[in-house]
């Protein structure tokens, strides 16, 4: 009987191509908006760190002023200042201690025959390439000794290796940094792109990874360039790079791996005990708050979906309710056309579930068909949204699990759209049309 | 074959309560030639209505070939009138959007057929009514009266207990009438009951029996002789 | 107008259909006008007055070879050999806080010291400059007087000096002076730096044009000789990106180990601030356009067929002496009822949306008449849309009434 169903419908379908495709239109569109923005709105609001989201902390300690409250994200500072992130560091009660700063860094190889760059730069401790899990394609992270001592190692992107070293294993060489002379340790892929860049979420949650990183505590010799935040509350005079290091200024961005609820517990007890004894000598002037944030909850208070892409979702949602009710008319209009031939099959037998299920099959013919036009329209939405946003140049890619979903909501949503004119011209008494021809 | 008794219809707006039928009480043997004729609004489509199966009724009792059919509900009436009633109507009522083939085949779908069983009904179906080179032909490439004789052929297909016809000749001109006629009659007399619902008295003479309705009623019947068979057989072979 | 009743009762009696496309429509004027009113927000966000000769101006990043830092020699002689290329008409340093570079800082800014209590603080934006900015970036000068070039204050990293000149904003001058007069007088930056005002310029929009306070600015007379430093130009023609590649040879200069970099014109800066902006505008733009459009498809088809389902009754009427007018007429004037109810519920479900918003995302509560200009070009697109099919009413002849 399906085969005969749908036999009918494509009859149907092509008794009134205009109708037919002005119907597969207003669908392909409604799913197409629907699915371009959710497409986008899946990448904005993903997690990359979900697999370690029970494990891994954002670290958050309130050392604003005592009289007002810090006037971003969740009012406690999203960084923390360098005298705090190095004893949560030196400490050692977290397995993974991940401080990172972004800076500029200027590149030149030892022999200066290539022409000098500055370049996108971290200051970061070692657990910062596996807490964020960075793959190497030569060599590895520095050392714990190296981290500790901040010595002269770096890690560089594969980009730079090409550029400086043509692509060739450089571990082991040597590049100038700041024109000081630091060994490659390791090389990571450019592969790995984070998006949100949920470890560095100043200035924009979708940008490229850094080129260059080197011990965090390098900053403790000289002074970096910082292309991250700084953000102070405290009138203080730092006449000096020490003096800075010594300030209530936030610029450090903290993250910890506590790989079990006793761990975590632990580190607790670390920072209530930490800031109770900062307390004594006039810092933390605040009630004690401190918060360990998981990714997700980072992302959150972070603000990466913005509103527009809320705006855009309900937009896109309202569009293609639009683009339903619309087909839901047409094809109204399209079987009450057809409540003749209706009348005279079930005066021929035809019960009303049959009748029924036959436009119910016509309209999902519809359906697939919408929905077919909607993925080659949200394909080309999407590359509309990618010249759009240049910062979403390679995230927004439909993935499978999009594609299916779309597949089957869209279907799903003609089939449903379809139940009302269905169940309207089943309703047909087969004796109405019968005289009156 | 088909028995009613005090049979009444009414229908309601808001306003107005009108009998269509009432106390009707009809009895169709096996193998009559039923015209069943009357004034305009006597309540003859209210009748071909209710033994089409097509609308239920308010009170009495409709047996139809040994089916009590008082009581049953849509989707059981459904069934009922696919496979004992073969309708023939004043407006032929093909779908237009498909071929003969297609059209003589409605019916039987909805009885479930194999594929095999189909094919086999609607040839021989076509092959009856002198049509079956014209299969994929769709309805609007032929004439009044051709179209008419695939209506029958649908209506044959499903090997009813009875035909139900409705002014089957009232959209063709007296040739073609005549032939479609003359076809009634003769699978009339190979043993097919046939109740035909007309005004036009000429038409009725044709049939064994004659039924009057006035005012929803049967008021009066009148026998006539069978049809000359020689005038249906040089129809035919037009 | 008499025509309206007949037309709500023929409503009434086909209920579904009818319900459905005035739901449709509904949806239309509830999500044209608040997604118009929301991009018109985009939009003037977009056009307002930037205070810059934003489309003659452009950048350059300059850092020193590894150790070197800048003195006030170096700054003069890259001032120089700017003003030496062809094209550029002015050059002029500036620390940080580029307009629309989205870097610099932000501050307090207050008339009392970190140790009164009674300190209020009003954030601004500062950019560290030359006495040579105002008139490169081409803001105009208020009141008071420009920097001269023996004020500026060249320090050394760490070494900010006691004190030093600034020029602010009009929106920040009365923000914090309000009628006083505020030349003279002593602002302190984050409490502690004491400045003192020596100008008030026209409104511009400072490093973050995001910012709630973007025309919040202060202008400081003072210049961090470190390892970078900014350079701005403006050129004597329309297009600054023609001096470029010039201006990056000159900045270069001899020394292979000095980086000129982010070298770009402030209309590409600005169209990169808004880029968000803008695609937010365009995605809405397509999104209503295809609304729109599935609208009139939506009204051809229905009018189509009720223009079919009719023609017998539309027959009657012309047999009983209805014009071809009147018929047309009669199936336009369906769709202005349908428009109208449309709009009603639309307006609500509008409303209702945008209180929404405000709540969820503190947006600006939408204003009435972007409803009825929603409503408006919904009853045009409309009637647009129903002239065909009703005009194809108009053909049906007087005798469809009588032929079966």
């Amino acid at each position: 009987m399906w085969r005969y169903y749908i036999h009918l419908a494509w009859i149907s379908v092509k008794k009134t191509p205009v109708l037919s495709m002005l119907m597969v239109l207003a669908i392909g569109m409604g799913i197409a908006a629907c699915l371009t923005t959710l497409t986008l709105f899946n990448v904005v609001s993903s997690n990359p760190l979900a697999h370690k989201n029970e494990t891994t902390f954002a670290v958050q300690l309130d050392t604003w002023a005592s009289d007002e409250d810090y006037w971003g994200a969740n009012g406690v500072p999203v960084q923390t200042t360098f005298q705090d992130a190095k004893a949560i560091y030196e400490a050692g009660v977290a397995e993974q201690v991940a401080l990172s700063s972004r800076v500029g860094l200027t590149v030149e190889d030892s022999s200066y025959a290539k022409t000098p760059e500055v370049s996108d730069s971290r200051l970061v401790t070692r657990d910062f390439f596996r807490l964020f899990d960075i793959p190497f394609i030569y060599g590895s992270a520095w050392s714990t000794e190296a981290d500790t001592n901040a010595e002269r190692q770096t890690v560089i992107s594969e980009s730079l290796n090409n550029r400086f070293f043509d692509g060739v294993n450089s571990v082991g060489q040597s590049l100038l940094l700041e024109g000081e002379s630091f060994t490659v340790a390791g090389v990571v892929s450019d592969s790995w792109l984070m998006t949100p860049s949920v470890y560095d979420l100043n200035m924009g949650a979708f940008k490229w990874p850094s080129h260059v990183y080197i011990p965090f505590f390098s900053v403790e010799q000289r002074a970096y360039s910082n292309w991250g935040n700084m953000e102070g509350w405290k009138s203080e005079s730092n006449r000096s790079h020490q003096d800075f290091l010594a300030s209530e200024v936030v610029w450090v961005q903290a993250w910890v791996e506590l790989a079990t609820p006793e761990q975590k517990s632990e580190f607790e007890q670390y920072l209530v005990n930490y800031i109770q004894e900062q307390k004594q000598r006039g810092r933390f002037q605040r009630p004690l708050k401190y918060l360990l944030n998981t990714p997700e909850q980072w992302l959150a208070i972070n603000d990466v979906v913005t509103r527009d892409n809320y705006v855009l979702v309900y937009l896109s949602v309202g569009f293609m309710l639009v683009c339903l009710v619309n087909a839901i008319v047409l094809l109204l209009a399209k079987f009450l056309r057809k409540s003749p031939e209706a009348g005279l099959r079930r005066a021929l037998g035809a019960t009303r579930m049959s009748l029924f299920v036959q436009h119910l099959v016509e309209a999902s013919v519809i359906g697939v068909l919408g929905s077919m036009l909607g993925l080659v329209l949200a394909w080309l939405g999407l590359m509309g949204v990618r010249v759009l946003y240049s910062n979403y140049e390679n995230v927004a890619v439909m993935g499978i699990y999009t594609f299916v979903g779309a597949v089957v909501f869209a279907v799903m949503a003609t089939v449903i759209s379809g139940a009302l004119p269905a169940w309207q011209v089943a309703r047909t008494q087969p004796a109405r049309y019968l005289k009156a021809q | 074959m088909l028995s009613m008794q005090s049979i009444g219809k009414a229908y309601r707006t808001d306003m107005v309560e009108t009998h269509a039928l009432r106390d009707f009480s009809l009895e169709v043997e096996p193998g009559e030639f039923v015209a069943v004729t009357g004034p305009s609004g006597s309540g003859k489509t209210t009748f071909l209505s209710i033994a089409g199966l097509l609308e239920s009724f308010d009170g009495g009792r409709y047996v139809l070939d040994g089916d009590d059919v008082s009581a049953l509900n849509d989707t059981e009436r459904s069934r009922l009138r696919n496979e004992k009633i073969g309708f023939i109507f004043q407006g032929f009522n093909l779908i237009s959007d498909l071929n003969l083939f297609d059209n003589v085949d409605v019916p039987l779908r909805y009885r479930g057929l194999g594929k095999q069983d189909r094919r086999a009904r609607i040839e021989y179906a076509l092959e009856r009514v002198g049509l079956a080179s014209r299969q994929k032909h769709m309805p609007s490439q032929l004439s009044g009266g051709q179209q008419q004789r695939v209506a029958i052929a649908r209506a044959l297909a499903g090997k009813p207990a009875f035909l139900l016809a409705d002014e089957p000749t009232g959209n063709l001109d007296s040739l073609m009438a005549r032939q479609v006629m003359d076809m009634l009659s003769e699978i009339n007399e190979q043993g097919m009951t046939i109740v035909m619902v007309t005004h036009d008295p000429d038409l009725a003479r044709r049939a064994s029996r004659n039924i009057q309705i006035v005012d929803g009623q049967v008021t009066d019947f009148r026998l006539y002789e069978p049809a000359n068979r020689h005038e249906h057989e040089t129809a035919l072979e037009v | 107008m008499l025509d309206v009743m007949p037309i709500l009762k023929s409503l009434w009696r086909s209920k579904i259909g009818p319900f459905l496309i005035i739901c449709q429509m509904a949806l239309t004027v509830a999500i044209v006008s608040n997604s118009v009113f929301f991009l018109s927000g985009k939009l003037e966000t977009i056009a307002r007055p930037t205070g810059l000769a934003d489309t003659e101006v452009a950048m350059a990043k300059v850092k020193q070879r590894p150790g070197a830092t800048f003195s006030e020699s170096v700054l003069a002689e890259d001032i120089a050999s700017l003003q030496s290329v062809a094209g550029v008409a002015q050059a002029a340093a500036i620390g940080q806080g580029i307009p629309f570079s989205q870097s610099g800082g932000t501050s307090g800014f207050s008339i009392l010291p970190d140790s009164d209590p009674d300190r209020v603080n009003r954030p601004a934006a500062f950019l560290q400059v030359d006495h040579r900015v105002i008139d490169t970036l081409g803001v105009s000068l208020r009141q008071g007087r420009n920097f001269r070039a023996e004020e500026i204050k060249y320090y050394a990293p760490n070494q900010e000096p006691q004190s030093a000149n600034a020029i602010i904003t009009a929106s920040l001058a009365s923000d914090i002076y309000g009628q006083q007069d505020p030349i003279n007088q002593t602002l302190y930056l984050a409490g502690v730096w004491p400045l003192t005002v020596i100008g008030v310029v026209e409104d511009f929009i400072g490093y973050f044009p995001h910012s709630d306070y973007s025309y919040s600015n202060v202008l400081v007379g003072a210049l961090e000789l470190s390892a970078s430093m900014n350079y701005i130009l403006r050129s004597d023609n329309l297009t600054p990106a023609s001096v470029l590649p010039e201006v990056r040879r000159a900045l270069q200069g001899a020394d292979p180990r000095r980086i000129v970099r982010d070298d770009k014109t402030m209309a590409s800066m600005k169209s990169h601030v808004y880029q968000d902006d803008y695609a937010m505008v365009i995605l809405l733009l397509v999104v209503n356009a295809g609304l729109i459009f599935v609208n009139v498809l939506g009204v051809v088809g229905i009018t189509t067929y009720w223009v079919n389902q009719r023609r017998r009754q539309i027959g009657v009427r012309r047999a009983l002496g209805a014009t071809r007018f009147a018929i047309q007429r009669y199936f336009l004037l369906e769709n202005v009822v349908l428009v109208v109810l449309a709009s009603v519920l639309g307006a609500a479900a509008a409303a209702a949306a945008s209180y929404y918003f405000v709540v969820q995302y503190a947006m600006e509560l939408l204003p009435g008449w972007y409803m009825l200009a929603a409503a408006t070009m919904m009853l045009l697109v409309t009637i647009a849309a129903a002239w065909v099919p009703a005009h194809g009413a108009t053909r049906v002849q007087p005798r469809e009434a009588v032929s079966a």
